[in-house]
């Protein structure tokens, strides 16, 4: 029912959001918190969001502006220079030099020089504003009011060009000039409700996957252009998404442990068996048959027949993992709660 | 000796001498009546220097901050897991039984069997939750299975239930008062836990340990009042000897009957006054009886020597008195001036120390200067000991002639150096002594204590520290989570967890950060202070109690500590107050030191780290100005002091090397161990400077010293040292430390009074004493 009042607005809101989408962001120098990230030694030992691997370099995002970066597989981290402390939440290079970190108060950090220097592109930090400011509000303005310094979720760039950014109450942020500007192109998907969107993903044939609260779902065939809206198989919220092992797969998993695996690009699913209750972050295909999912409370999933059913391990510390990779020596790395794990993958 | 003038006390003492006996007899009853009123005190505030600022704003927020005086009862399995029906049931039961005593919280009593402990999980419709043994439990495989998923969703581990699932917590919080109004028994409600919860449910398979403010409370009280039982042991001791050495029964018990009136009294006086014995000013009926005994031998000694010239025991008293009453009534002031110098520490339990022990040291003057003659007169020595003098003063004390040879050129020479060697090396041994206590678990016992291996247990498998700090964030009313408040309270925890030594922090902050994760469906990409007061004040709602104060203006941030070394203690204390200096601000927050124990722990050690060095110049100035008024000698002030200042900084080097900090129970050693000490070299040096103005030579009148006094001084140091001496078997550590030290400092004062006196007398006073009348 919501489905088809949904498409009737589609069209309208789609013109307003090219135009309009940094509308009101240009003020938000004067209500961020513009303290540097302070360097610390407990940096890689506590709260890390995410990692990405790309060729030799590991970077890590986390509490206060850490942004830890290393070229010895894991072994020892350098801190990076950042303009803000608030919490990062999600990483993404391109390129050796090239990458994205966002996070809380809508923040989006470029970094230029492989992971040691970042600067700010955007930020939509909460604004104190006076009755009188709040009537002045626009009805577009005020609904998109609980966006303001919320967290930024997950970002993915296609080049050094062109890149998308999901978060909190739906907001959905594009560039195609390597995030000079930034546009809100939540018109592109149909989440009329402002849905938490958790995360986004690429396939390596250039499929995109957005996934968040409440089951919502998108896919994008054309990296990012045009969105689909799936019905996906659950109600519930996916915290990630994860392509692979075959080049049409695709995992989706979240609350309690949930688990769905699709075959075909999202079009149908099937539930994955497992002991798990916890909520499922993040994952990672290994080669072959082999995946594994990690989350909440230590949780981490291993699969060796394509993500059918995974069997289940807990971390001694039981402290939440938000993200897991593959280094480069082939050991895994995992972050989250209590900072960096390194591990060997198991064996079969 | 004998041909000093009788002072005019002498006369009325020793023709009222009946009179004296009866009033004498009167007050010990009357004292011993009181003292048998005498109550234990264990008071908080009499441990902690009330007067240093960090103190001062720990009692300000007293009432408002309720940081917990709680128990923890672990019932361990000893084989296998607690997800067995055998065990849960033993943890119900302690569940129950704890339910009855007195004092306790019991709605807040929190334990896997108690319903206020939930497991809860985020599902697809909202928060889902339930008791985490459900009443479906029926001890079955199945349900057993269901007990342990509820244990890993309830966030239980690592608080009641332990890391490895071994054992599981009965957390108990206490009331301040218990039912009737009364303020909490902790030796009663310690005790009921020995016998109502660890006898009754330790097994061959199940293990019972306690932790808590109130246990260890307890376990003190029981430590404390085991060292009664070391008195009689002293007291048993010290009278064996006396009677070896002076073969006779009547005077030896004359001596050990008027050195414990004189404890008596003390204690007497000191409940008159309204104070109780704590376990630091425990010590002081021991330094009393045995600074009672050392003056006793005197007396008697000199008795028994004018006996044998006089056949009458009245006259023999008399002159007794006459000889011994100024140089006795000059060492025990120098005693009690030494004790009142403690009076400048501003932490109770050492100015009690420094009160009683003056008292105890001013009833001694009646009890044993006075009394001791006077019985004397009634009793006489034995034939026996008669006999032993006469022997004695006929001897040709091989020893001692082998002694006086220190007083030699050559010998003294080799002594001096040797005294050198010793300082400096003491000197740089003490330079690593540290301020504070060193050992892990509660300071008070042993680290191999029950309670501190129950403590360490708590601390290896639960994740709790038993070393918090605490500073106070003070805002304006209503105030405490206001975001500006909030955000400046989140960098300092950061700014704090950077410290080395710290573990973490927790606070309200703490506190709002999880409650918005789990609102956030438990993704933890949410858990980061929210500028947005609406859902600030949301994520607040049900702070547990001790985060925030009534009218919020008030919240704690408790910081935990690896230990509670005075280092550690330093970082953190410099750390709070660097952030304070830069970030307080009235309006928003203000960040101010300190609770917790290693809040009061920094307060007492900076207090003690300040007035260490200025008790030793007191304590050292006055008993220097009193050897200068007695001896009007600048040589003579230095013949008594060195040894004195040679055995202090031996003390200290001492200290390094056992690990022992310089802290509440050993700062006062110092000023005892001097106060006492300089009793040695009064009496040597007064006789040794009697002879060389009878126109002896240093090496001769020395030999006649020793000869009078020397045995009456290693006497002397024996029995102090045994008094002191048996508290090194104390349960309570800083008892045993204090016993170690103080048994230590009276042998090596003696040993310098022998030793090293007469050597610096050979390079001070040789020649320069001119015979009186040739």
């Amino acid at each position: 029912m919501r489905y088809s009042i949904v498409k009737k607005m589609a069209g309208a809101v789609m013109l307003w959001g090219g135009v309009a989408g940094i509308a009101f962001a240009s003020d938000y120098e004067k209500y961020l918190d513009l303290r540097a990230a302070l360097p610390s030694d407990k940096a890689a030992e506590s709260l890390l969001t995410d990692v990405d691997v790309y060729q030799g370099k590991v970077v890590s995002v986390g509490d206060r502006g850490h942004i830890l970066v290393s070229t010895n597989n894991g072994d020892s981290w350098e801190q990076a220079k950042v303009p803000v402390q608030y919490l990062l939440t999600a990483v993404d290079f391109v390129s050796e030099q090239k990458g994205w970190a966002v996070g809380h108060e809508g923040v989006i950090l470029h970094s230029a020089d492989g992971g040691s220097s970042w600067q700010l592109q955007y930020a939509n930090p909460h604004r104190v504003r006076s009755d009188e400011e709040m009537n002045q509000l626009t009805d577009e303005q005020f609904t998109k009011l609980p966006q303001e310094g919320s967290p930024l979720l997950d970002v993915w760039f296609r080049d050094d060009k062109v890149g998308f950014v999901v978060g909190a109450y739906g907001m959905f942020l594009g560039t195609e000039d390597g995030g000079k500007t930034w546009n809100d192109v939540s018109s592109r998907i149909e989440n009329f409700d402002g849905w938490h969107l958790n995360a986004i993903s690429a396939a390596d044939n250039g499929v995109v996957y957005i996934a968040g609260e409440k089951g919502v779902l998108f896919r994008s065939d054309d990296g990012g252009e045009n969105w689909v809206t799936l019905a996906g198989p659950y109600q519930g919220s996916y915290f990630g998404v994860l392509t692979g092992p075959g080049a049409d797969d695709v995992f989706l998993y979240g609350l309690q442990g949930n688990i769905f695996k699709s075959v075909d690009r999202g079009e149908t699913w099937s539930k994955s068996k497992s002991k798990a209750s916890d909520g499922l972050m993040d994952g990672v295909t290994l080669g072959g048959q082999r995946v594994m999912l990690v989350g909440n409370s230590g949780v981490v999933l291993t699969s060796n027949d394509g993500g059918s059913t995974f069997s289940m391990q807990i971390t001694k510390s039981r402290e939440a993992i938000l993200a897991i990779e593959k280094l480069p020596n082939g050991k895994l790395i995992m972050v989250g709660q209590g900072g960096v794990q390194i591990t060997a993958p198991s064996a079969k | 000796m004998s041909n000093q003038k009788p002072s005019f006390l002498e006369e009325p003492i020793f023709k009222l001498r009946p009179v004296l006996l009866v009033l004498f007899a009167v007050l010990t009853a009357f004292f011993a009546y009181e003292a048998s009123k005498v109550k234990l005190s264990t008071e908080f505030e009499k441990m902690v220097p009330l007067q240093h600022e960090f103190i001062q704003n720990l009692l300000k927020h007293k009432d408002e901050l309720s940081l917990g005086n709680d128990i923890r009862i672990v019932v361990e399995a000893k084989n296998g897991d607690i997800f067995t029906d055998e065990f849960l049931q033993v943890l119900r039961q302690v569940t129950d039984e704890i339910f009855y005593f007195d004092g306790v919280d019991k709605a807040k009593i929190q334990s896997l069997w108690t319903p206020n402990v939930r497991w809860m999980e985020v599902t697809e419709d909202g928060f889902r939750g339930g008791e985490i043994i459900p009443p479906t439990y029926d001890g079955s495989p199945e349900s057993l299975e269901k007990v342990q998923a509820n244990v890993l969703r309830s966030g239980q581990v690592g608080r009641l239930v332990a890391d490895d699932f071994q054992s599981a917590i009965v957390h108990v919080p206490l009331l301040d008062q218990s039912g009737n109004n009364k303020k909490l028994d902790y030796k009663k409600f310690s005790t009921a836990l020995e016998k109502d919860i660890r006898e009754k449910f330790q097994s061959d398979t199940i293990n019972i340990r306690i932790v808590g403010f109130a246990k260890k409370i307890g376990d003190l009280i029981e430590g404390a009042t085991g060292v009664a039982l070391f008195f009689l042991i002293a007291i048993g001791i010290t009278f064996v000897l006396l009677l070896i050495d002076s073969k006779c029964i009547r005077s030896t018990f004359i001596v050990i009957l008027c050195s414990v009136i004189a404890v008596i009294w003390q204690v007497g006086i000191l409940t008159l006054l309204g104070k109780g014995i704590d376990p630091y000013s425990m010590l002081v009926p021991f330094l009393i009886f045995a600074i009672g005994v050392s003056h006793g031998v005197q007396l008697i000694n000199e008795f028994a020597v004018e006996s044998q010239r006089i056949n009458m025991k009245l006259e023999a008293a008399k002159l007794t008195f006459r000889a011994l009453y100024i140089p006795a009534l000059l060492a025990l002031i120098s005693d009690a001036i030494g004790f009142m110098t403690l009076w400048t520490i501003e932490i109770h339990v050492i100015q009690d120390l420094a009160i009683s022990a003056a008292l105890g040291v001013f009833a001694l003057i009646l009890t044993n200067l006075l009394m001791i003659p006077v019985l004397l007169s009634y009793s006489g020595v034995s034939k026996m000991a008669l006999n032993a003098m006469d022997k004695k003063l006929h001897a040709k004390h091989v020893i001692w002639s082998k002694v006086a040879k220190f007083a030699t050129p050559k010998a003294a020479t080799v002594s001096v150096i040797i005294a050198i060697i010793g300082a400096g090396v003491g000197l740089y041994i003490s330079k690593d002594l540290k301020i504070g206590d060193l050992d892990a678990g509660a300071p008070e016992l042993w680290p191999d204590s029950r309670y501190n291996l129950d403590d360490k247990f708590v601390n290896e498998n639960y994740s709790v520290s038993a070393d918090v700090l605490v500073v106070m964030v003070e805002t304006p009313e209503y105030s405490c989570t206001e975001s500006d408040a909030m955000e400046k309270m989140d960098r300092f925890m950061w700014h704090m967890e950077n410290v080395p030594g710290v573990q973490s922090t927790l606070s309200v902050v703490t506190v709002s950060k999880r409650v918005i994760t789990g609102f956030n469906e438990g993704n933890w990409k949410w858990a980061a202070l929210t500028r947005v007061q609406d859902i600030i004040n949301n994520s607040v709602q049900t702070v547990p109690g001790g985060l925030v104060n009534t009218d919020c203006s008030l919240a704690p941030v408790i910081i935990f500590l690896d230990d509670h070394k005075a280092e550690t203690l330093d970082r953190a204390v410099a750390a709070v107050q660097e952030f304070a200096a830069a970030e307080n601000d009235p309006d928003v927050a203000e960040f101010v030191l300190a609770s917790g124990n290693a809040g009061v722990e920094a307060a007492t050690n900076a207090t003690i780290e300040h007035a260490q060095n200025m008790m030793k110049v007191l304590v050292y100035g006055v008993v220097s100005i009193l050897c200068l008024i007695t001896f009007r000698s600048i040589r003579a002030v230095i013949c008594i002091i060195v040894p004195l200042a040679l055995t202090s900084i031996l003390c200290q080097a001492l200290m390094t090397i056992l690990g022992i900090g310089v802290k509440v129970a050993t700062l006062p050693v110092i000023a005892l161990g001097v106060g006492i000490g300089v009793d040695y070299g009064i009496y040597i040096y007064s006789r040794l400077k009697g002879f060389m103005e009878d126109g002896m030579e240093l090496e001769d009148a020395y030999f006649e010293t020793l000869k009078v006094t020397g045995k009456a001084v290693c006497f002397t140091g024996l029995t102090l040292a045994i008094g002191v001496g048996t508290w090194i078997f104390s349960d309570i550590k800083f008892q045993a430390n204090m016993g170690v030290l103080l048994t230590f400092m009276f042998l090596w004062n003696m040993v310098g009074a022998i030793w090293l006196l007469p050597a610096l007398a050979n390079f001070l006073i040789r020649g320069k004493i001119k015979p009186k009348n040739a």
